[in-house]
C-alpha cells in the first residue's frame, strides 16, 4: 500500500519564519509566525485543522503545544516528530497518511527548531569504534568528496560550482539564512573545514520556522479553499540504511532505492522531474545525490552543472530554493520547507526564482542513522 | 604501553596489528564488534573475528576544525575497505598528500598522550611500506 492508493492529498497552505543565525527569537514565535503565514496561504482557520504533527529534533520535549495553544487551544491531536535532519520530511508523510486514509480532511505539519545541544544517540550505543570522535558530518562527507574526485576525475573547484549555484538561488529567496550571491573564488579561499570543504560548501544550522496546510479533496470542497492553488501529493517513500556492498556510500545507496520507491508509486520517470529540492548539507551530496536519483548518469552531474542543466531555467531546476547551502538546515523545518518550495514552484509563484513550467518536483531527504523520504509533488 | 581500545585490536605473533571484528553465523562480517545482534539477518550467535590490518584506501581527509574536546585539528581521517571485507574509518598516520584511492594500507600502533598525561598506543592506518598508486 502507498499514499497514492489512499485517497489524494494535497498541500493547500504554505508559510515561513525566515531561516537564520541562532537569536533571542523564541521558538513559540518561529513556529507561530510559519504557521499563521500557512493557514493565511491556503484561507484556512486554525479551528478546521483537525490534526498536527510538530517536527524538531533539537528543541526540548513537548515544543508542540506550547506553540500551539496560542492559535487557540481546539483539542486536536499533537504529535511530535523527531527523525534527525529528515524530521520535517518524516512529519509531512504522516500528516498526509493520516488525510490520505480519511482519519482528517485538514492537517498541519510544521517544523521548528532551534540550535540547541543535543545528544546523539549513535554516541550512546556503548559500542565503540576506532575514530567515531574525529569524524562529524562534514569529515563523513569529506571522505565522500575526495571519492568522488577520484572517481569521476572532478576536481575540488568542480564540486564547489554547487556551492556558487545554491548561493545564487539563495540570494533571490527571502526566508533563505544566506541570501548573498558567492563566486567560485570567494568559496574556495573561505575558511577550511574539512578536507576540501570551505565554511561556504557546508550548510548553516540555524534556527527558523516552515509549515504547510495538507487537505483532501472534501476538505477543499467543504472549506471553499481554492483547488487551482493546490498541489497534488503524487508520491511519499520512506526507508532506512541497510548493509551495503560498500558502506561507506550508504545515502547514496538509501537516496536511489527511496527515490525508486517514489518514482515507481507515481509513474514518473526521472526525465519528468522539473525540479528537485535536495539534502545538500555539503556540496558533494548533490552530485552524488542528482545520479542516485537518476536526474542524470552516474559521473555526469558536473558536466550538467556547469552547463547549467541544473540552473533554475535549466533542464532540472536542483535546489532553487538555495537548498540546505544557501536556504539553511534548521533540521525540523528543512524538509517542509522544501515541500513549501516545491508548491511555491508548481503553483508558478516563485517570482524571481521561478522555473517555468514546472509541473513535477521532488523532495529528498536524509537524516542520521540513516534514513531517507522522497516526496513527489505534481501539479 | 596501555592500548587506548584495546577491545578494538591488538597485536599478532608477527608483529602486525589486527582488528577485532565479529562473524555472524550467516556469514556476516562486521567491525566493530557487537553482540547486541547481527544488522543483516537479527541473530545473536555472532563470534569474534581476526580481521587482518590491511587493506585499500578508499578516501582521505584533513579535518582542518574540530570542536570536541581532546582532538586537536589538524589531523587526517581515512577510510580503509578491508582485505576482510568490513569498510573501517580511522586516523591516518601522516598526511594524505600524494595517497590515491586504491593504496595498500596497514594498520599500525602509535604513541599517543593519554588524559592520565601517561603514553599509550592507539590505532592508525599507514600506506604500506613500498605501497604506491600513480594517481589519476
Amino acid at each position: 500500500m502507498t499514499l497514492s492508493q489512499l485517497r489524494p492529498v494535497y498541500v493547500v497552505g504554505i508559510g515561513w519564519h525566515r531561516y537564520q543565525p541562532q537569536s533571542e527569537t523564541s521558538f513559540v514565535e518561529l513556529g507561530l509566525t510559519a504557521i499563521r503565514a500557512a493557514l493565511a496561504d491556503a484561507s484556512v482557520e486554525w479551528p478546521t485543522v483537525e490534526t498536527a504533527y510538530v517536527a524538531h529534533a533539537k528543541l526540548p520535549m513537548a515544543a508542540g503545544r506550547t506553540i500551539l495553544r496560542h492559535l487557540g487551544a481546539t483539542g486536536i491531536s499533537i504529535v511530535h516528530i523527531e527523525n534527525a535532519s529528515a524530521s520535517g520530511s518524516a512529519a509531512f508523510r504522516q500528516a498526509g497518511i493520516e488525510v490520505g486514509c480519511g482519519l482528517a480532511d485538514i492537517a498541519l505539519a510544521v517544523g521548528v527548531d532551534k540550535p540547541y545541544p543535543t545528544l546523539l544517540a549513535e554516541n550512546e550505543t556503548g559500542i565503540t569504534n576506532l575514530a567515531e570522535d574525529a569524524i562529524v558530518p562534514f569529515t563523513h562527507f569529506a571522505l565522500l568528496a575526495n571519492q568522488y574526485m577520484y572517481r569521476n576525475r572532478v576536481s575540488a573547484e568542480d564540486i564547489a560550482l554547487v556551492a556558487v549555484k545554491n548561493h545564487r538561488n539563495g540570494a533571490m529567496n527571502v526566508h533563505a539564512q544566506r541570501q548573498r550571491e558567492r563566486t567560485l573564488d570567494e568559496i574556495l579561499s573561505g575558511k577550511k573545514v574539512s578536507g576540501t570543504f570551505t565554511a561556504l560548501q557546508c550548510c548553516p544550522v540555524g534556527e527558523g520556522g516552515a509549515a504547510v496546510i495538507l487537505a483532501s479533496e472534501d476538505g477543499i470542497k467543504r472549506f471553499a479553499l481554492d483547488a487551482s492553488r493546490s498541489i497534488r501529493v503524487a508520491a511519499s517513500a520512506a526507508r532506512s540504511q541497510r548493509p551495503y556492498e560498500d558502506d561507506s556510500r550508504y545515502d547514496t545507496y538509501l537516496t536511489a532505492e527511496t527515490t525508486k520507491l517514489a518514482l515507481g508509486e507515481a509513474g514518473i520517470s526521472p526525465s519528468s522531474i522539473d525540479l528537485v529540492e535536495l539534502h545538500d548539507a555539503f556540496t558533494v551530496e548533490e552530485l552524488e545525490y542528482v545520479e542516485a536519483m537518476g536526474i542524470c548518469r552516474e559521473g555526469e552531474a558536473i558536466h550538467h552543472l556547469k552547463e547549467g542543466g541544473f540552473d533554475i531555467g535549466g533542464r532540472c531546476a536542483i535546489n532553487p530554493s538555495g537548498g540546505l547551502i544557501a536556504m539553511g538546515h534548521p533540521i525540523g523545518p528543512t524538509g517542509i520547507g522544501q515541500i513549501a518550495e516545491i508548491a511555491l514552484q508548481l503553483r508558478g509563484e516563485a517570482g524571481a526564482r521561478q522555473h517555468r513550467g514546472s509541473k513535477i518536483g521532488l523532495a529528498h531527504m536524509v537524516g542520521l542513522g540513516a534514513v531517507c523520504y522522497v516526496h513527489l509533488l505534481q501539479r | 604501553m596501555k592500548m587506548l581500545k584495546p577491545g578494538l585490536y591488538a597485536l599478532a605473533d608477527d608483529g602486525s596489528v589486527f582488528l577485532k571484528g565479529s562473524r555472524c553465523s550467516c556469514g556476516h562480517t562486521f567491525f566493530p564488534p557487537q553482540r547486541y545482534g547481527c544488522e543483516r539477518c537479527g541473530r545473536t550467535d555472532a563470534v569474534p573475528a581476526t580481521l587482518r590490518g590491511r587493506g585499500k584506501l578508499a578516501a582521505s581527509a584533513v579535518v582542518h576544525i574540530h570542536s570536541r574536546p581532546g582532538r586537536k585539528a589538524p589531523f587526517a581521517i581515512c577510510t580503509v575497505k578491508l582485505e576482510d571485507g568490513p569498510v573501517v574509518r580511522a586516523l591516518l598516520a601522516g598526511s594524505p598528500d600524494g595517497l590515491c584511492p586504491g593504496t595498500t594500507m596497514t594498520a599500525i600502533l602509535t604513541s599517543i598522550s593519554l588524559e592520565d598525561g601517561n603514553k599509550g598506543l592507539d590505532l592508525r592506518f599507514a600506506a604500506e611500506m613500498g605501497a604506491s598508486v600513480r594517481c589519476p
